[in-house]
């Protein structure tokens, strides 16, 4: 088992670290309990995630909080941002016109991980993310 | 992220090395979209060393697209990564641009094009 957590402003100058962290979160844990299909999507999902988290739940206030946390598990990877939005409507089911500009993140999410659950008690939303082996 | 752009013929190509993401998609769209207020109609996105896109760098790419088309214009995809046509793949994007094996083939999809 192996537990990651951190938390960063709403900036998009930390998505390279996040990236940069799966990956060597990936490289430490193996390819056998983190394989390379699982860092791609798992960075994707977890790019998309705080996108969305600076973006729509924090207008890009780079002083608001977003929680990351990743943990490699036997069997499952878990991906959790937790913003102080009150979380949106849309689902991700499907997916937006071809030539809409936006829209597409949670879309994403549904479709690289998994299973994808959303929580929120008005005050944050926490999006919690898991690919199974 | 890195750009880099190469007039071949009429065709400008924007080399794009690294990740274009929400954190890139000012520096790529200036760029692009000053090449396109220059009057050029037919770019190709090399995307040979990129490594990494996300929505919002799809989307920069769909602006760009209807911007230029309303000049009648087209932009072509080069050289996606495995990682990048996944993306495009799953967003149903690759019906939306013509994606080409390598910036020649897309150069020459545009000569094709014009005859």
């Amino acid at each position: 088992m192996f537990d990651i957590a951190f938390t960063i402003g709403s900036d998009t100058r930390y998505l390279a670290l996040l990236r940069n962290m799966v990956g060597a979160v990936a490289k430490l844990a193996g390819e056998r309990r983190f394989p390379t299909t699982a860092r791609q999507a798992v960075s994707l999902a977890l790019i998309e995630a705080v996108d969305n988290a600076i973006f729509h739940a924090h207008s890009r206030r780079v002083d608001m909080p977003i929680a990351v946390a990743l943990s490699v598990g036997s069997g499952q990877i878990r991906v959790e941002v937790e913003d102080q939005g009150g979380g949106f409507k849309e689902d991700g089911e499907a997916l937006v016109p071809e030539m809409a500009t936006s829209g597409r993140g949670l879309f994403i999410m549904r479709q690289v991980m998994h299973r994808v659950e959303r929580k929120t008690d008005g005050s944050s939303h926490r999006v919690l993310m898991y690919y199974d082996l | 992220m890195q750009i880099e752009v190469e007039s071949k013929g009429d065709v400008s190509v924007v080399h794009c090395g690294g990740s274009l993401d929400a954190d890139s998609i000012a520096a790529f769209k200036k760029i692009a979209y000053e090449l396109v207020d220059k009057g050029a109609t037919r770019l190709v996105v090399d995307c040979s060393n990129l490594t990494f896109v996300d929505s919002m760098g799809l989307g920069v790419l769909i602006s760009l697209l209807r911007r230029v088309r309303q000049g009648n214009g087209d932009v072509k995809m080069a050289s996606l990564s495995d990682d990048v046509k996944t993306i495009f793949e799953i967003t149903r994007l690759h019906r939306l641009f013509e994606v080409c094996a390598d910036t020649n083939t897309a150069i020459k999809r545009f000569e094709d094009n014009t005859k």
